[in-house]
């Protein structure tokens, strides 16, 4: 899909009250598409000592049970994979960034980060299954779905057009229909729903296209063209953790599941339910390893 | 207990959280359980008056066919479980009162009911297993598209529960008929005929009871 035209006032003003993407998150998806060597990897990894440290502590968890402990970076992604350990660092590394509450969608602290960790958990457990690659893309895609209500929440917050707030934002209180739609609601109050502001936030940061457009088309991922597959895996791993009630928001459970998304991944009823434990599974264990509890 | 704006009891001072695929239990008066993020999941609670004690479990798939994963995932062991875990504790098994809540439902198109159907047979599985344990429960807010959060205050067994958007209801524990369903959610009801429930609370004068979705009211469950 054609991202659609970047709304400059909403993108400028998001970028600027956004806190800027951890460096990290952008090298790593370099690294991804570039043949480089282990230590090549490790060491750019390892550009930021706390990240490093985290994830040493969580390489060396009863998680993954090493057989010894891992004292360096190198070490970990010869055990672990490259994948695997890519994923720990972008997890670690976002963690700040996504730790804040945003009251537009009444998500507490640590409601944007579980979410966000489920999702990408949820897109690792069927890129896995379903061999979808590059699977560190996929994983991020995931992780930065939901980007875009952060800055809707900023736009919020600092009365942003409040002219054009719809009812539901202006008093939230106030009993919703069933039929009330949010990206709409989104859509009327800022130009753009979240997903099409995460995608062109995820341009801006030259995050990579196909990950962009999953971010973009991740309410409907008919529309995406680049890689339908991307887009169907963040999609289903967006239900998936949402029926988990893991970042339940405003709109609560009022989000429409695309079946062809299901068709294109081919899963099963049964694969949904391993799914949501998988993504139970995967939050459980980075809030514990991330000091991320309530 | 102090109330802050959204409605929502402000922390007590024993919290105790139900995590996802876990359950809790607990004969704290003071105490608290809350489970936070009900979506299509289940939260279950069962109470006993007489000694203030209680559990609470936030189960989330209908059945247990994965022998690996803990019994507290799925609604049907985690019932069971819970019975065990406070029957252990002696509580006294004709005393409890069960309740739960739950079983939202996202939108779907046209031909996905795959994941409709996790929250509703979550909603089903709660009620079938109750009754084949022998056990009534009463359905408090289920069904819909709401996400939800559920606490059982041990000092009164009052359930309440808040969804995502603030609103809050309380269930007091004498009175289980008080428990209605969602209204909105018309594709979520017993079945005419619904399995046998052998036992009540004692304050459930009369017999056998079970909350009716359809109205709220509660009916002679068939023996």
């Amino acid at each position: 899909m054609k991202a659609a035209n970047p709304d400059l006032g909403v993108i400028a003003v998001a970028l600027q009250r956004l806190p800027p993407l951890p460096q990290v998150v952008n090298q790593a998806m370099w690294l991804m598409q570039h043949d480089v060597s282990r230590q090549e990897v490790a060491k750019v990894l390892a550009l930021d000592e706390s990240i490093t440290s985290l994830c040493l502590r969580m390489v060396n968890s009863a998680y993954y049970s090493l057989p010894r402990r891992v004292v360096s970076l190198n070490e970990a992604i010869g055990y672990l994979g490259f994948d695997l350990v890519t994923e720990i660092v972008v997890t670690a590394s976002t963690t700040k960034f996504f730790a804040r509450s945003m009251p537009a969608y009444m998500m507490d602290r640590t409601a944007l980060w579980r979410h966000s960790a489920a999702v990408a958990a949820g897109c690792d457990w069927i890129g896995r299954r379903r061999g979808i690659q590059p699977a560190a893309e996929l994983y991020v895609a995931g992780l930065l779905h939901d980007i875009g209500k952060l800055a809707i929440d900023l736009l919020q917050k600092h009365g942003v057009e409040p002219q054009k707030q719809p009812v539901h934002w202006e008093n939230p209180s106030e009993e919703a229909s069933e039929e009330v739609d949010w990206l709409e609601i989104e859509k009327a109050s800022v130009g753009h729903n979240h997903a099409e502001i995460g995608g062109m936030l995820a341009q801006r940061w030259n995050l990579t296209e196909r990950v962009a457009e999953a971010i973009a088309c991740h309410h409907a991922p008919n529309n995406a063209t680049v890689d339908p597959t991307f887009a169907a895996a963040v999609h289903v791993a967006n239900v998936a953790a949402t029926m988990c009630g893991i970042g339940v928001g405003i709109g609560g459970l009022r989000l429409t599941l695309d079946d062809t998304a299901l068709d294109r991944l081919s899963l099963t009823p049964l694969d949904i339910s391993e799914l949501m434990v998988a993504i139970l599974d995967a939050v459980d264990k980075a809030e514990a390893l991330l000091g991320m509890s309530r | 207990m102090a109330r802050s704006e959204d409605g929502q009891d402000t922390l007590p001072t024993h919290l105790i959280l139900v995590g996802l695929g876990k359950m809790e239990v607990s004969e704290d008066p003071e105490a608290t359980l809350r489970a936070f993020g009900i979506g299509s999941t289940v939260a279950v609670s069962a109470y006993d008056p007489v000694r203030m004690a209680g559990g609470m479990l936030h189960a989330m798939l209908p059945h247990n066919n994965m022998v690996t994963q803990a019994p507290t995932k799925f609604v049907d062991t985690g019932i069971r479980a819970l019975k065990e875990a406070l029957l252990a504790m002696g509580l006294v098994e004709e005393r409890l009162i069960w309740r739960f809540t739950g079983g939202g439902q996202v939108l779907g198109t046209a031909r996905a009911d795959i994941l409709s159907n996790i929250a509703r047979e979550n909603i089903a599985s709660a009620t079938d297993t109750a009754a084949r344990c022998g056990m009534a429960i009463f359905a408090c807010e289920v069904g819909g598209h709401k996400g939800r959060t559920a606490s059982l205050r041990m000092a009164d067994g009052r359930l309440q529960v808040c969804d995502s958007e603030g609103h809050c209801m309380d269930f007091e524990a004498p009175a289980p008929a008080a428990c209605l369903a969602e209204e909105k959610a018309p594709d979520v009801r017993y079945e005419a005929g619904t399995p046998a429930v052998a036992r009540a609370g004692p304050q459930q004068a009369g017999g056998p009871l079970i909350g009716d979705l359809t109205d709220g009211t509660p009916r002679e469950a068939a023996q």
